[in-house]
């Protein structure tokens, strides 16, 4: 038994060597298919599926404030998670911590410091999670008053990197921003160091520092804050859900405030909780899923094309099966034989496929814009998943269509037969698999192709900004030294006077809250005004920030030095402000509220730019200037957002040292947190959409390759075997065009009925791309209907994309028959 | 109608060259039904797919109806044998996805003939070779004797004057190659030039004239034998 296998092995071996076209499709084919899949699981395995790395993590929930139809999140606003911590009973413990990773400067010896991030965290926080640090100790309770002792906890990857792995770190005294902090403790390398600094952008923790709810900090009333929980012995996440349901109302009764904030439909926020398992890969996991799917679909056209070829490949060896039959071998033997070749085919191509997907998951986590959670290393189960799909596959889409030889009458199969041509059974087993190889590959194509159409629309968007030749430089300015506006003022001045001495600068300005960039948002708007304020954009400039940034002036007159703090606040308002607020009338002279107690007098409407991202609709924005910004809204902005620099250059240079040297002339303790173009900072605002619609184009463009093999196979089968049919053909008076047209008509007919399935199912592509990545679709504001159209367009381009590439499979085998030879041809019989 | 001079053909298989027909001086007049016999590997096949044009890698002359086949193209050729000859094969060679009407079709359907002319032409032809009934069926339908018949009534669709026959009662019965070949002789005696190549001494009797190969050479021509029995005599 043991040898017939090995015998079976070593001629599938010989028959693989004989078909190296076929082999090395089929092995590529498998390769590629199982290695995207393998890929895509290792992420979903790692990060979906995974548990956390905290004690009994099972019992632990995220805890949010949020909309009823939100997706599991921990977002809570500083009243209701005081609220929360005071009233439920859930929970045996509640931590709460700032919702984003904040840039902070640190000096460990005094002098040069450099930027990491930081999170706050109240002292219940790691409790919760089931953590204590691996050296030192948590924070005290006095540590988190506001006037406490500051300490702070380092990361495992900070201690390591910065403090050699120092254990004698603990109560070491380093320098953040510019204030004395205490090392109490280093937290282990199984607490996650990433997060999120704005929403999809990855960053990573230093520090923790300690956290204190205060209804007086600014940010207390808003949703600034995350909640994670462990659930009580005993009670289950629905439980926790009812009694948290039952809170919502005595939330009202004590803060009627929070009414007016509403969502779609009038809704209102609820007290909601899941699993933090969910809500930590909440973000990441329709697109995860979404990939998956895509790469599913990849797989699929593989297995189709993989069926194909192996039909072919089979048909084609039907006569040495009936010889085999012939001299006594069972449908056993012959399955047997069948299953060898399979099996090296699989092994080779799952295990070329997972060397691939090794290859193609740090590829994929570094060049995913979507801030995927880091995912613990598990090296046997995407090779078992490899193999078994690898196994599952062959198979499925390679044997089956072979089983058909084997219930074959073989009889005429050795005399040879009287006909020509292919049977009707062959014909069709062939053509329907590649016909749903083609409308898989149309919807993938059509898919591809409207998420591209998004992104290229979505790069039309004008951000408001000429971004050609202008640097931007960011700077943290946090901790009690600029607390306050003069001294701020005095930073940001001397550092414009350094920049602007600089050759090859042409206009330095400074603003906090960069366009696509994060910049404060409160309630704002008219003074004298029926509607009630909304949200608006509020940003902090220097005069010359228009000019330095391109950004026009509609109406109104320049910012100057002159509008300081002795002076009459005054403000610019954004034209979708202006055209909201005072619709048919000029807004200059009238009179808004910013944020601070003294109203501002608008003295020019700017045009509008983009505040967060591309896709959003311009918000309305009030620009006032640093100069006449309360101390206390200056500690605020300084303490939540970077003030950047924008430099407009007169020609291509490094702007590096020269910003360096400016900052640190202006305080040695400043480092530049971040020095890119306005254009890097555009593209990072597209890289969701740009990373999809290439993904999805990589894909459909795999597909239609692989596509193209598979008519390229099936065109070649069915030549061979219409060699006769051809050759009496050619008897009775075809000529060698009419065979030609003969063979691409079929691939073309095959090609356009699998184009007219696919573009049935591509209808519902729009709808299902708009629903799971509503995220990175870019709809232009009018909802993913408005892509109908587009989507007919993209049908379009995906069948003639189809239509071509099947003429380019079709081409060569119909060459190939148009040049038989009849004498050859007959003489078969 | 058909005169060969000369005709030579060789395959090449490495170095070696081998010979299939040698030196074939060959005259077949209008209206003659010639045999062709010989052992396996004689040259027999090689001679009929000369004569069908399906072959164009001999050396010689071959004069067709006055044209001389060795000056034309290959499309020149295909374009001759399209218009004039017609093909019979031993394996009947219908093709398997099509009716018999649509079989019987084929020839037409690469010549620029209307759809309503074909149409009437093939009804024509089933009436003819009595198969009307049979026009819907597909080949794995019919018996090999009712296959070969559609592939005679194929190759006459398009009344060609010379109807090449390559073993075409080789697959069949006595009783149903009978059939065939009282059909041959009913075309012949209508006109129709015929060749045939065949084992069957019974088949051969049907012909007017009857030419054996041997190793590539023609070794025996009754009409030759008739004439020099006639110069005997005379």
């Amino acid at each position: 038994m043991v040898s017939s296998i090995v015998q079976d092995l070593r001629y599938a071996l010989r028959q693989l060597r004989r078909s190296p076209g076929f082999a090395l499709t089929a092995v590529l084919t498998l390769a590629l298919g199982i290695g995207a899949t393998t890929a895509m699981y290792r992420v979903v395995q790692g990060v979906l599926l995974a548990p956390l790395p905290y004690p009994a993590q099972d019992r632990l929930v995220g805890v949010a404030f949020t909309f009823p139809q939100e997706k599991p999140n921990d977002e809570q606003a500083g009243t209701s998670a005081s609220f929360l911590k005071e009233h439920s009973r859930s929970f045996t413990s509640v931590g709460i911590s700032e919702d984003g990773i904040a840039g902070v400067n640190l000096s460990m010896g005094g002098g040069h410091s450099f930027q990491i991030g930081s999170i706050k965290v109240g002292r219940s926080y790691f409790p919760t999670l089931g953590l204590q640090p691996m050296l030192g100790r948590n924070f005290t309770a006095e540590e988190g008053l506001p006037n406490g002792p500051k300490a702070v906890l380092l990361s495992y990857g900070l201690w390591k990197r910065q403090f050699n792995g120092d254990v004698g770190v603990v109560n070491r005294v380093v320098r953040i921003n510019e204030e004395p902090y205490t090392v109490v403790g280093v937290m282990p390398p199984s607490l996650a160091d990433t997060g999120q600094s704005a929403p999809g952008v990855a960053a990573t923790v230093g520090v923790w520092q300690p956290l204190q709810l205060d209804a007086k900090d600014p940010g207390y009333g808003g949703d600034n804050y995350k909640m994670v929980a462990r659930l009580r012995e005993g009670v289950s996440v629905a439980q926790a859900q009812q009694e948290l349901s039952s809170l919502n109302k005595p939330f009202y009764q004590e803060f009627p405030n929070y009414l007016k904030w509403t969502g779609r439909g009038k809704a209102l926020h609820e007290f909601r909780t899941w699993p933090l398992q969910q809500v930590v890969v909440s973000d990441v996991r329709t697109s995860l899923l979404t990939m998956l799917a895509a790469v599913l679909a990849v797989l699929l056209v593989a297995c189709l094309n993989l069926a194909v070829l192996m039909t072919a490949r089979t048909w084609r060896r039907a006569r040495e099966m009936a010889v085999r039959s012939a001299l006594g071998a069972s449908r056993a033997n012959l399955l047997r034989l069948m299953l060898c070749e399979s099996l090296v085919l699989a092994l080779a191509g799952g295990g070329l496929g997972l060397l691939l997907s090794r290859l193609a998951v740090p590829l994929l986590l570094s060049t995913a814009p979507i801030a995927i959670p880091p995912m613990p290393e598990n090296e046997w189960l995407p090779a078992v998943f490899a193999l078994l799909m690898a196994c599952v596959t062959t198979l499925i889409f390679g044997l089956l269509p072979g089983w058909g030889v084997l219930r074959r009458n073989t009889g005429p199969m050795l005399q040879g037969g009287g006909q020509a041509g292919v049977t009707a059974h062959q014909a069709k087993m062939g053509d329907r698999l590649m016909v749903l190889q083609v409308a898989v590959a149309v919807v993938l194509l059509s898919a591809a192709s409207l998420l591209l159409g998004s992104f290229l629309k979505l790069r039309s968007v004008a951000s408001g900004v000429q971004a050609n030749r202008l640097a931007i430089a960011q700077v943290t300015l946090k901790g009690d030294a600029y607390a306050g506006t003069l001294h701020t003022n005095q930073f940001i001045e001397k550092v414009m006077e350094n920049l602007n001495r600089s050759p090859g600068v042409a206009r330095v300005a400074a603003v906090n809250g960069l366009p696509l960039d994060r910049g404060l948002n409160m309630g704002g708007g008219p003074v004298h005004s029926e509607q009630p304020q909304g949200a608006v954009e509020i940003r902090a400039i220097t005069p010359g920030y228009f000019r330095t940034l391109g950004i026009s002036i509609l109406s109104g007159r320049y910012l100057t030095a002159d509008d300081n703090a002795g002076t009459v606040p005054v403000a610019f308002v954004s034209e979708t402000a202006a055209q909201h607020w005072w619709p048919g009338r000029s807004a200059i002279g009238e009179e808004v509220w910013a944020g601070e107690k003294v109203p501002r007098r608008v003295i020019g409407v700017v045009a509008d730019t983009h505040s967060r991202s591309l896709a959003q609709a311009p918000r309305a924005t009030i620009y006032e200037p640093f100069a006449q910004i309360s101390d206390s809204l200056m500690k605020t902005i300084n303490g939540w957002f970077p003030t950047t620099f924008a430099i407009r250059l007169s020609g291509d240079m490094d702007m590096a040292a020269v910003v360096q040297r400016a900052v640190s002339n202006a305080d040695p303790e400043i480092p530049v947190a971040k020095l890119t173009t306005m254009q890097s900072v555009i593209d990072r605002s597209v890289a969701a959409p740009r990373f999809f619609s290439y993904l999805a184009g990589g894909f459909a463009a795999f597909a239609l390759l692989l596509t193209m093999i598979g008519l390229f196979g099936l065109m070649s089968y069915q030549v061979t075997q219409r060699t006769r049919e051809i050759g009496v053909r050619l008897a009775v008076g075809a000529d060698r065009r009419q065979i030609l047209l003969l063979i691409l008509r079929r691939g073309l007919l095959l090609t356009t009925l699998g184009v007219a399935l696919g573009s049935l199912a591509s209808l519902a592509v729009p709808r299902l791309v708009g629903s799971v990545l509503a995220d990175v679709v870019f709809t232009g504001g009018g909802g993913i209907e408005r892509h109908l159209s587009s989507s007919v367009a993209a049908l379009a381009w995906a069948a003639i994309g189809m239509l071509v590439a099947a003429v380019l499979a079709g081409y060569l085998p119909a060459r190939r028959a148009a040049s038989v030879e009849p004498t050859q041809a007959l003489r078969t019989e | 109608m058909i005169e060969l001079k000369n005709l030579e053909r060789s395959y090449k298989a490495g170095h070696m060259e081998t010979w299939v027909l040698r030196r074939i001086n060959l005259t077949i007049n209008a209206g003659e039904f010639v045999t062709v016999m010989g052992p396996s590997g004689a040259g027999k096949s090689s001679l009929m797919n000369v004569l069908a044009m399906l072959d164009d890698q001999w050396r010689g002359e071959f004069t067709f109806d006055g044209a001389a086949v060795e000056t034309m193209n290959r499309k020149q050729r295909a374009e001759l044998a399209r218009r004039r000859i017609g093909m019979v094969f031993q394996s009947y060679h219908l093709l398997d996805d099509l009716t018999v009407a649509e079989n019987i079709d084929l020839p037409l359907s690469y010549k620029n003939i209307s759809k309503p002319e074909r149409q009437a032409l093939v009804a024509d032809t089933l009436d003819r070779f009595n198969i009307v009934g049979k026009k819907d069926l597909y080949p794995s339908q019919l018996s090999g004797g009712q296959q070969q018949l559609v592939g005679i009534a194929r190759a006459m669709i398009h009344r060609p004057s010379l109807l090449l026959a390559d073993e075409p009662t080789g697959n069949l019965q006595s009783a149903q190659a009978k059939e065939i070949m009282e059909m041959f002789r009913q075309l012949n005696e209508e006109g129709a030039t015929i060749v045939q190549v065949t084992h069957s001494e019974a088949n051969a009797q049907y012909g007017t004239r009857i030419i054996e190969l041997r190793d590539g050479w023609i070794y025996a021509d009754s009409a030759q034998a008739d004439a020099i029995g006639r110069e005997v005599r005379s």
